[in-house]
């Protein structure tokens, strides 16, 4: 009987594929599929989010983050400001703004689910001019107009629940914060396309209401003044970056408007003073 | 921006080290399997014809082997496509085939001629989902049959 | 090629042993296996689509085993052993290995 123990050929057991050329068509093929999936999705959700009433927007759980801000009565300035330029837009009947104020430092203003618009005085302080605060307005009422709000909840709910099924299956953190970040993207496509569309209606509702653009040129220009770092790469940003805001809204004034000169209406010194008034209750 | 430079520095070291390390032990591996296969490893039991007059005793070999990030990465995308994880599969071939060595170099001190009903037992040691650290255990035994 | 889990095939003599031949081969399920067996968790019954996964995985080791065997020279693979095994979330291992041996 003889035994024995031959040599054996290599590669009967393993594979003689280079790994690296693996791993870069999987990763790319996955972060493509994930990509194309979440838009394909997005796009079919948006084809139903909008025929959910607006009226069942005030039902979701927006309204208790609402009452829970600081809210104050509206100054007859602002009042008037935003009723001149809600006049400019063409709403269905059922759709009803509520404008709130806040009294806080925060640069900011946004429209949320069931047409509530919150304004801070960070933003309304750091403007000069009617015209600049009636784009932050127009703007606002134009992402109501197209239900912007209801349609970003739903994406966010797509996006979700696609995530949560690779994540699950894959098991790899670094896999699922490379999928997280796919899906960002492909959101973020999304939002800031629905800013210029809100851009685009607000400029409109400033030429209705001053015949010209220029607040919306002021109020970019003050974006910028305000963002020392800004991310120079758009991809995974909510809004798009300041300067492309600012040609698409040249683009825009050129076609539409007459070239004289354009002034724009400043802020009513009582509001200025207001305005003072209210930073020093909050300092103190 | 910062998470995928982590990533990507820490595919970077699983590649480089895993595929150094890879090599130098499948070289190391074919070598002393050169010298080793001189011991016949069966995996019958019954010893035809009967050397009686040969002892026999238990040799094993085991061998802990750790899965760098690279390679759980690319088996973390295969889980999601499906397919054979050949990241996974030299992993385990050097596994084993280290454990029968070190199982035949037990049985080369005892002067063995033959190693008799090999058995092989894989197991995974990880800490669970996730961030695991992964390892195989390969365990080889048999019977090796040496001269007084 | 005969191949057979007994130490000898009845009426056949065993004339020269090569020793262990083996065969293995890991694979992971994908997303589509992956959400079925989670909803099978829920309803009960059996996961056909794990059941051809490692099938299909079984079938890639036996004949990776039969090719090292054919490498050798022998006619035939005794002592067939088979074992699975997980080795991390969602991958496992189908080995399978027996003695390759020439008959006469």
């Amino acid at each position: 009987m003889e035994y024995s123990n031959p040599e054996l050929p290599e590669g009967i057991n393993t594979s003689k594929e280079h790994p690296l050329k693996e791993f870069f068509l999987l990763t790319v093929g996955l972060l493509t599929v994930v990509f194309i999936v979440i838009s394909i999705l997005i796009l079919i959700v948006d084809n139903f989010a909008d025929k959910i009433p607006f009226e069942m927007e005030k039902e979701l759980p927006i309204s208790s983050f609402i009452d829970n801000l600081e809210k104050e009565k509206l100054p007859p300035y602002l009042d008037k400001v935003t009723q001149k330029v809600l006049n400019t837009f063409e709403l269905p009947e059922d759709m009803k703004i509520t404008f709130h104020y806040v009294n806080d430092d925060t640069v900011n203003a946004f429209a949320t689910l069931g047409g509530h618009i919150v304004l801070y005085r960070g933003l309304i302080e750091k403007l000069k001019y009617e015209d600049e605060l009636a784009m932050v307005i127009a703007h606002e009422i134009a992402h109501v107009k197209y239900r912007h709000p209801i349609l970003s909840t739903s994406h966010g709910i797509v996006v979700g629940i696609v995530l949560s099924a690779l994540s699950g299956s894959s098991g790899n953190t670094g896999i699922n914060d490379l999928m997280g970040s796919t899906g960002m993207a492909s959101l973020m496509r999304f939002s800031r396309d629905f800013e210029y569309q809100a851009d685009e209606d607000a400029i409109n509702s400033l030429i209705k209401l001053y015949g010209h653009a220029e607040g919306a040129l002021g109020l970019f220009a003050v974006f910028n003044s305000i963002s020392g770092s800004m991310p120079s790469f758009e991809f995974l940003a909510t809004h798009p970056l300041t300067s492309n805001r600012i040609s698409q809204t040249t683009k825009m004034i050129t076609k539409s408007t007459p070239s004289n000169k354009n002034t724009k209406t400043p802020y009513p010194s009582e509001f200025n003073i207001w305005l003072e008034s209210k930073k020093q209750k909050k300092v103190k | 921006m910062y998470d995928l430079i982590v990533l990507l520095v820490l595919l970077a070291l699983g590649y480089g080290f895993g595929r150094y390390a890879e090599s130098k032990h499948y070289k190391s591996i074919i070598k002393r399997e050169k010298v080793l296969n001189a011991i016949p490893a069966v995996a019958s039991k019954v010893i035809v014809p009967p050397r009686n007059e040969l002892n026999s005793q238990l040799v094993t070999g085991s061998v802990v082997i750790s899965i760098d990030y690279f390679k759980r990465f690319i088996a973390g995308l295969r889980n999601i496509f499906g397919g054979r994880v050949t990241s996974y599969e030299s992993l385990l071939d050097r596994a084993r085939r280290e454990a029968i060595l070190r199982m035949k170099e037990e049985a080369k001190k005892l002067n063995a001629e033959l190693v008799f009903n090999i058995k092989l037992e894989t197991s995974s040691i990880h800490k669970g989902r996730g961030n695991s650290i992964g390892s195989v255990e390969v365990l080889a035994y048999g019977t090796a049959l040496y001269p007084h | 090629m005969i191949v057979s889990n007994l130490e000898v095939v009845p009426g056949k003599r065993t004339v020269k042993h090569y020793g262990l031949v083996q065969g293995s081969s890991v694979r992971a399920k994908h997303v589509g296996r992956d959400i079925m067996a989670g909803l099978k968790n829920v309803f009960g019954g059996e996961l056909k689509g794990y059941t051809e996964l490692l099938q299909e995985s079984r079938e890639e080791a036996y004949n990776r085993m039969l090719e090292q065997a054919k490498a050798t020279g022998a006619n035939a693979v005794l002592n067939v052993r088979f074992s699975t095994s997980s080795i991390a979330a969602g991958a496992a291992e189908l080995f399978a290995y027996g003695t390759a041996v020439t008959l006469e």
